[in-house]
């Protein structure tokens, strides 16, 4: 038998349905991370609470998010979840939500860290200039905070950008969901899927050496 | 130049890259005899001191242990070329005591100085367990033998330090600012330590800011600056009368010192 | 709204079902990690080596698979592959390749992080004692990298745990894929989901449990 012969010209030739699927991918990334980042913040905020039934559910549901699958949590929302609301949900909805709320457990965590790693003698400091407890916080430890989660921000970005692939499970139409359905269509399996992991490659690659730059560039500025 | 040097460096030099920080250093240093090396920073002393035990390797010179060459030339373009299992060996000839300690965190202080006289030397654990113990004694450290250094002060670990390069019995100890990171109270209870050592006959070299200290140690002194030895001679000649203009002006600014 | 009956019947008729699932789920996580845990150490000492002919396609490889989603490894193993080996892959072989693959690159580079982060003081310390480089590795880098190294180690075992539910898009019958089965057959994807995503939650639970201990007791006599 002679060996198999590469044909990547033909999936190339197919470039137009991979980048409807890129697009897609990144419409989902930008929703998901925006919202998780809102989503985070609050759920941060419920668990700093000391009010208990704010901050056990809270923990709870960080808990939950944290420690099962997402194609779990995404065929939840999509198969499941509607059973119990009686509405049904596309599946770009149903992916939005579960990587949404799936990536805002680990934001809060990033938050949560974040604040908790500004030492105590930035707000003594705030507070003996005689600023108020919202102004220490806005003023000194929060923008020295925000820099801090910006490189793990990053990272978990990168990480979304990964997940949007298990969307394809949904039969969303993004990036993967296309890539096997060229492989089917074009009988190229193996070209198919190299090229789409290349694809990935070099959407994810420059936001893996983002999030590094910044912790270089944080660590220097901040080092003692 | 005698033959019966313990240790010699013929033309010394020493670059890393673009930068020559020992441009030609000849030295000779007789069994028992301790040697402090002053100079500011850059002057190269720390450099100097490891080239001698190779933990740098010299861009060009030669270096004699008791008569014989330290690698060989070799190769092209006249380069020196080291054997790795010389270079072992001849450091369990030479001891260095480092500014900052490094002891191991995971072994005990026992483990520590255990630890040459076992892994390198080969001894049996049993006997390597009794050199330990009679060198931490000789450090009055022998009841923290049992510890881990995080549990002990500064200047504590220091000591460990230099039991452990006793353990291995070397015929020179070279001291890289062994009391440069200490807090002031400790650096103390380290230059006793090695105060001590020096009734023993032991050849030392010693990279020091501790100039009093250097004056009732040392044999000799040399000042380094700019990658030579700028001027030597006996603690007397360098550290009270110095003759050379450099050797004063760095002098000088030890304005607390008086001697 | 009417609310709705929750039947779970079922799931308890069919546990056993879902009970092999859950073994295949941790028979695929176990493999997977102890192969990657073998492919990423190889990685590593290639990834250390001072020949940059070694190191930078090695490193290449690693950023490849740390940077690109495990479900289009899935398929490449799966659809891809077959066809430049000339051979077929069972749905289990190809996830087992895809996971442990793409575990070894992290896994690489948390062995080489570990051996890296260990000051130089300590590479000078025991070879200023004569130590051989073999020596200094064996005695004093190792034993205190390999210490460092375990967090990390055990945060990407959990992560290739939870991926193996991936395994499901390839007919694997792990948990996931035993709870679509279920749904589908019994029309009650409310109570078959959820119960399921129990199950992976307790296992994982447990596991996050485990590994906090672990960190916890790594860090006595820790300064």
């Amino acid at each position: 038998m002679t060996g198999p012969s590469f044909d990547f010209g033909e999936v190339l030739g197919n470039i137009d349905l991979l980048l409807r699927g890129i697009a897609l991918t990144l419409f989902l990334w930008i929703l998901a991370f925006s919202f998780a980042l809102a989503v985070g913040l609050a759920l941060a905020l419920a668990r700093a609470s000391a009010r208990t039934w704010l901050s056990w559910p809270a923990g709870a549901y960080v808990e939950v998010f944290r420690n099962t699958p997402v194609l779990v949590q995404l065929i939840w929302f999509y198969y499941a979840f509607p059973v119990l609301t009686g509405v049904q949900m596309s599946p770009f909805t149903a992916a939005l939500i579960g990587l949404c709320l799936n990536t805002s457990a680990y934001m809060s965590e990033i938050y949560r860290a974040g604040l908790q790693s500004i030492a105590r003698g930035q707000w003594e400091a705030g507070r003996a200039l005689g600023m108020r407890g919202r102004q220490a916080l806005v003023r000194i430890v929060l923008p020295q905070a925000v820099r801090r989660m910006i490189p793990a921000f990053t990272n978990r970005g990168v990480e979304l950008a990964k997940m949007t692939s298990i969307a394809s499970v949904l039969s969303v139409h993004e990036l993967m969901y296309e890539a096997k359905l060229l492989s089917t269509q074009t009988f190229l399996p193996l070209e198919t899927f190299t090229i789409v992991a290349v694809i990935y490659l070099l959407l994810i690659y420059p936001g893996t050496l983002a999030a590094l730059l910044l912790e270089r560039r944080l660590s220097r500025r901040y080092a003692t | 130049m005698s033959a019966t040097a313990l240790l010699r460096a013929e033309g010394l030099r020493k670059s890393f890259g673009p930068l020559e920080v020992l441009r030609g250093i000849d030295l000779e240093v007789a069994a028992g005899e301790r040697i402090a090396i002053l100079g500011s920073s850059g002057s190269g002393k720390s450099t100097l001191l490891r080239c001698l035990n190779f933990m740098e390797l010299p861009s060009a010179g030669r270096i004699f242990i008791d008569g014989e060459r330290v690698g060989r030339e070799g190769g092209r373009s006249d380069q020196i070329r080291y054997d790795d299992a010389e270079l072992c060996g001849l450091r369990t000839r030479i001891g260095m005591i480092f500014q900052q300690f490094n002891l191991f965190p995971h072994m005990t202080v026992l483990g520590n100085v255990m630890e040459g006289p076992r892994t390198v030397l080969g001894r049996a654990k049993a006997e390597a367990e009794k050199t330990a113990r009679t060198y931490l004694a000789r450090v009055g450290l022998g009841d923290k033998a049992d510890e881990y250094p995080s549990r002990l002060s500064g200047g504590q670990q220091q000591r460990v330090a230099i039991a452990r390069a006793l353990a291995m019995d070397p015929e020179i100890l070279l001291f890289d600012e062994p009391t440069s990171s200490l807090d002031p109270e400790l650096v103390g209870e380290v230059l006793a330590t090695i105060l001590d050592l020096s009734g023993e006959g032991r050849t030392m070299l010693l990279v020091t800011h501790e100039l009093g200290f250097a004056y009732h140690f040392a044999t000799r002194v040399l000042f380094l600056h700019d990658g030579v030895i700028y001027e030597e001679g006996t603690p007397d000649e360098i550290l009270k009368h110095p003759r050379r203009e450099r050797t004063q002006a760095f002098l000088s600014r030890f304005t607390s010192f008086r001697f | 709204m009417p609310s709705y009956a929750w039947d779970f019947s079922p799931i308890w008729r069919n546990a056993d079902l879902l009970l092999a699932g859950l073994a295949n789920t941790i028979w695929l996580s176990a493999a997977s990690i102890a192969v990657g845990l073998a492919i990423g150490l190889g990685l590593a000492i290639l990834r250390l080596s001072h020949s940059r002919l070694v190191s930078a396609p090695a490193g290449a490889l690693i950023e490849f698979y740390r940077n690109t989603p495990p479900l289009v490894h899935f398929f490449w193993y799966y659809y891809g592959l077959p066809i430049l080996l000339g051979v077929s892959l069972s749905p289990f072989a190809a996830a087992l390749l895809a996971l442990s693959v793409q575990s070894g690159a992290f896994f690489a580079e948390v062995f080489r992080g570990g051996i890296v982060s260990i000051e130089r003081g300590q590479w000078e310390a025991g070879r200023a004692l004569g130590m051989s480089r073999r020596q200094l590795m064996r005695r004093i880098i190792l034993p205190q990298a390999v210490r460092r190294m375990v967090p990390p180690l055990m945060e990407r075992s959990f992560e290739v745990v939870k991926t193996t539910a991936l395994a499901a898009t390839l007919a694997y019958s792990e948990l996931l894929y035993q709870a679509m089965t279920l749904a589908s057959r019994s029309y009650r994807p409310l109570e078959t989901y959820s119960a399921v995503a129990l199950i992976f939650f307790l296992l994982l639970l447990t596991a996050s449990l485990a590994m906090r201990q672990v960190e916890a007791r790594l860090r006595i006599g820790q300064p």
